[in-house]
Formats: C-alpha cells, structure tokens, sequence
C-alpha cells in the first residue's frame, strides 16, 4: 500500500509540475471542457424551460378539456342552427359536460378587480353548487384563486349588483377566467346583460385523455356540418404535440450535441495527453522498470482527465446558474420561468448526459497513451 | 540450475537488425562482465534478461524458475542501472530509493537502515535532500546504484555503469560491488571501462558474437 501512496503523490506531482511549465496546455483544455459544458447546459436549459411553458399551458388547459366557444350576437340569432347544448349533448357519454353562456361586459368587484361574467343554466346547478363554500347559499359566486373561499363581496355589471361569495376557481375554467375573477350567476340572475349577445361554452372534460382528438374532430366535423363559421374550438391538443415533438427535438440534439462536445473533447485531451507523454515517456518507462504496471500509469492519465472535466463541468455549473437569467431573457424566453429557485434546469440528475460524455471523453482521451505505453520499457530507457 | 540466470537460444532483432541470434548462456552467481563493441548487443541482453525487452525467439530462465515478464520479479528480485537518466527527477536521492525499496515490499524499518547504510557507503548522505538536477554525473549514477542494491536483488544488471565516470567515482563503486552485493547475486555488467576488470575474471566477450561484418563496421 505504502508504495501505491509514494507512487501516486510522485505523480502527482508530475502533473502540478507540467502544470505549472506548460499552463497553457492546461488552460486550453480547462477552457473548453467548459465552454462546452455550458453549451450543453444551456440547450438543455433552453429544452427544459420550453417544455415547462408548454406543460403549464395544458396544466391551465387541462389536457382532458375541450372548449367550444360559439359567439351569439342579435345579427346571428334565429339562423336556424342548433343550440350548443343540443350539439354537445352526446357527449356526456364519454366525459362531464358543462354548458354556460359569457356575457359581454365584465362585473366589477368592491375590490376594484375585474370578473368575467358566466351565466348558468339550471342543468349545472349540481356541478355549481360542489363550488359553493359550506354554510354559503349566495345565488353567485366569485371564482378566484387570489381571495379565500367563503368571502362575501359585491360585484356590479352594469346597473346590475350581486352579493357573491368566492370559492376556487376550477381547473377547467382557468382557460376562461384568463387571470381574472368569474362570477358564476344562474342564467335566470342576468338576462339583461345579454341582451346584445353572449359567448356560447361548452366546457367538456373528457374521461380519458387518449379520447380528446378523436372527439375534438368529430366536433369539428359536426360545427361545420351545421353551417357553424366563427367558432372556437380549444384544448391541449396542438400543445401537447407540440411538447411531444420538442420532446424528441431535445433528445436529437443533447445526443447529437453531447456527441460533438465529447468527439472535441477527446480530440482535444487526447492530443494535449499524447503530447506530454512524449515529453514524459521516459520517466514512464523508468517507473514501468520498477515493476509497476502500465495501467497504473494510464491511471494517471485519466485521473488528470477526470480532474480537469470534474473543474470544467464545476465551472460551467456556476457560470450557467451566475447568467442564467440575462441569457434566457435575451434569447426571449418568458422571465416568469427564469427563476432557478422554480424551475432549475441544472440539477445533476437533469444533466446525467453531460456527465455521461465528460466521462467517457476523459476515459476514451487516455487511450493513445495506453496504446503508446505498450511499448516496451527497453525500446526507451537507454 | 535455479540459482542461475540461464539463455536458451535467445535471439533478438531491431526491425530487420538482428542483435542475438541463438544465443545460449548460463550465468552463475557472482560478478560477470559483458565486454564488447558498442552495438554488440550487451545492453539488449540485459534488458532481454530483465524483462524490458521480449526476444523474437528462445527464453530466458531466471532464479527460483521465475520467467523476465513477471513484474514480481522486477519489483522484488531485480536490480537494474541504466545507463544514463536513471533517477526520478522530481524525487530526492532518498525518495527514490524509498519508492523502489516500497516497492519491493520492504519493511519501513529495514529501508530506513539500508537507506543510511548505502547512502553512507556511496558518500551521499549530504546529497539525500538533493534532486537528480542538483547533483553530478557521478553522484547521479552512485544513486543509481544505491537504488538498484537497497533490495538486496539476486540479479544485478548494469549497463555501463561507469561510463564517463572519472576514477573516484569508478573506485567508489567498484569498492561497494565488491563489499555489498547480496551472497548468491548474479550481477551482469555490460561495459568496456577496462577499469573494471579487477572485478572479476569472469568475462563473456560479446565481440564473438558479431559477425565479420560486424566488426568492420564497429571498427570503421
């Protein structure tokens, strides 16, 4: 044991020592380990903030929910055509459906807060009263998440006034709230508000999320069979193939980046390796004389290497996490994702590829020094 | 026969050169000197027997049926001296001896004594905290030495171990071959010092070897 210790601090020092002469040899590949590091810390940044946008945008959405929004005015009432709730009555065969109206104007609460105004049909008083706070019998109610549950507050739209109470807004009328308050009112409570016109919704969720496209296009079908033009027709779908297909583009290109990166990186530390054993290959040969085998030398090598990727990949970790945000923010990704203590794209675990191809450019740039120390020691001691 | 280091139809060539060409030899226990021209192939024997170097036919038989390609054998059994650049040259006299005498497997304690000793015997007591760049070319080469003997080997090679080496240095060490070589070494020393004929009378003249060819070419 004790000779594997003096051996290893002579190589040791060995290494500070050529070091310390050619520091440039050490700086040049200490720079881009990093620079390659950070590379693929920022694509993989880039990859991770990106889906998080999208994964949050079919969180709000709900990727079981499918929206059709029909708008009513008093030019396009008495067409013919069928109410939304008739449409989408087959529905309820393969999900629960909630039929509402939005009225034009928007309420305004004693807070001063805006809220969007949903008028419901007497079919979703069951669905609306599991909303309602315990001990609360108000006839409306302010969805929001910014206020507690149980709040009494008053909401005006137009010469209208309520006394709503606040409860949850639910995940499936996110998508309509769009970051306010919806005041929820029996269609009985606000005939007069629409009087010009109104937004006809179905909210749908669907059972199971693998029947979502196939009934999307069937609704689709269905609205422009029955003469339908201006309609909405929204669910996570386009975004959920959307990540999908980022999905498979990060894994092209980390694997194809991390390729490059690791086929630099051998070249780089394999060259710079090769070219100090040469100057070294000597003192190599004097310690093979000794009666030491060869791999512990190679060991040598790839424990230099290994230090050197370990620094550079510690470097570029600091780097990313110190201009994280200035680079995002550049590259016009939205800054509520930039904050690392949310979303942080640098975990070692997020990063096992770069890992991966530091590792194996460190050990794959140390075998032309294996192959040049099957030489034999008496072809170059003298 | 196993306390010998014996050559059975060795044969060894550089590229299309060849060096030994059958070469059979038995080598007994005490001093013998390999003598010759250079480029006769003394150096390339030693390192043949020292395991450095594999020869293209024929094999070498060492004490204790030990094969040259055992690393046992050069870590316990062997001691070797070059003939220049022998010495880590980032290690102290004493640390160089220390790692081959570590390496041998030798006690902390029996190395600490013959570290003194050999150190005292080659003059270098004074030098121990030097490194290799801080010391002379015959220091140096008295390093070597006290290197190659601190396992008490039982196969001693040198190569030129006096070559350029004014006549102290050579009677320092000529006095330690005589006085310290471990009882039953076989110690080969390739040179053509003629200083070192007091040695001993065994002598292999490597010169017969050659072929004429040879000879005119070392001569010319």
């Amino acid at each position: 044991m004790r000779h594997w210790i003096l051996i290893a601090s002579y190589l040791l020092k060995d290494i500070c020592k050529r070091w310390l002469e050619t520091p440039g040899a050490l700086l040049a590949r200490l720079l881009i380990a990093t620079l390659l590091s950070l590379l693929m810390l920022f694509l993989h940044g880039a990859f991770v903030i990106a889906s998080h946008d999208l994964e949050n945008r079919i969180l709000r959405m709900g990727a079981n929910n499918v929206y059709v929004i029909l708008t009513r005015t008093s030019l396009n009432l008495g067409t013919g055509q069928p109410a939304l709730d008739t449409l989408t009555a087959p529905l309820t065969a393969h999900g629960s459906v909630l039929n509402v109206r939005m009225a034009y104007s928007t309420g305004k609460t004693e807070l001063g807060d805006d809220a969007r105004i949903l008028l419901y049909p007497d079919s979703a008083l069951l669905e609306i009263d599991a909303l309602r706070p315990e001990g609360s019998n108000a006839s409306a109610l302010l969805a929001t998440n910014a206020l507690p549950p149980g709040l009494p507050l008053q909401v005006q739209a137009d010469a209208l006034l309520w006394q709503a109470t606040t409860c949850p807004l639910p995940t499936k009328m996110q998508h309509l709230a769009d970051g306010q308050a919806l005041l929820l009112i029996p269609d009985s409570a606000g005939a007069s508000l629409l009087e010009f016109g109104w937004r006809e919704i179905c909210l749908f969720a669907a059972d199971q999320s693998a029947d979502v496209p196939l009934i999307v296009d069937s609704l689709e079908q269905l609205l422009r069979s029955e003469g339908f033009t201006s309609y909405n027709l929204l669910s996570a779908r386009g975004w959920q193939e959307e990540l999908s297909d980022l999905r498979t583009r990060q894994i092209q290109w980390q694997t194809g980046i991390a390729l490059f990166c690791g086929v630099l990186l051998i070249t780089v530390f394999g060259s710079i390796a090769i070219l100090e054993y040469r100057h070294n290959a000597y003192i190599a040969a004097l310690i093979r004389s000794f009666g030491i085998p060869r791999s512990a030398l190679v060991l040598r090598y790839l424990g230099e290497a290994f230090l050197l990727v370990s620094l550079s990949g510690v470097l570029a970790h600091l780097l990313a996490r110190a201009v994280h945000q200035s680079i995002f923010m550049l590259a016009g990704f939205d800054p509520a994702w930039l904050h690392l203590e949310a979303l942080n794209p640098y975990g070692v675990y997020d990063n096992s590829l770069l890992l991966i191809a530091l590792g194996i450019s460190a050990a794959a740039s140390t075998v032309p020094i294996a192959l040049a120390m099957r030489k034999p020691v008496g072809q170059i001691l003298q | 026969m196993d306390r010998n280091v014996e050559c059975k139809k060795v044969t060894f060539r550089y590229g299309q050169h060849e060096v030994l060409s059958d070469f059979d030899q038995v080598f007994e226990p005490g001093i013998t000197l390999l003598q010759g021209f250079s480029g006769c192939g003394k150096s390339t024997l030693l390192k043949l027997i020292a395991g450095y170097l594999k020869p293209a036919s024929g094999s070498v038989a060492l004490p204790d049926g030990r094969r040259p390609s055992d690393p046992r054998f050069q870590r316990e059994v062997l001691g070797f001296v070059f003939q220049q650049l022998n010495l880590l040259p980032l290690a102290t006299v004493e640390r160089n001896l220390e790692i081959v005498g570590a390496v041998a497997g030798l006690s902390r304690k029996i190395l600490r004594e013959r570290i003194e000793h050999l150190l005292q015997r080659l003059g270098l007591l004074e030098f121990r905290q030097r490194k290799p760049t801080q010391l002379s070319g015959g220091q140096q080469q008295r390093a070597a030495l006290a290197r190659a003997l601190i396992k008490s080997p039982r196969v001693l090679l040198l190569d030129e171990p006096t070559s350029g080496l004014d006549d102290l240095n050579t009677r320092v060490i000529l006095r330690l071959l005589r006085e310290e070589l471990p009882e039953g070494c076989i110690c080969l020393i390739a040179t053509h010092d003629a200083r070192l004929n007091d040695l001993t009378n065994a002598t292999l003249d490597f010169n017969r070897f050659l072929p004429v060819e040879g000879h005119l070419q070392a001569l010319a």
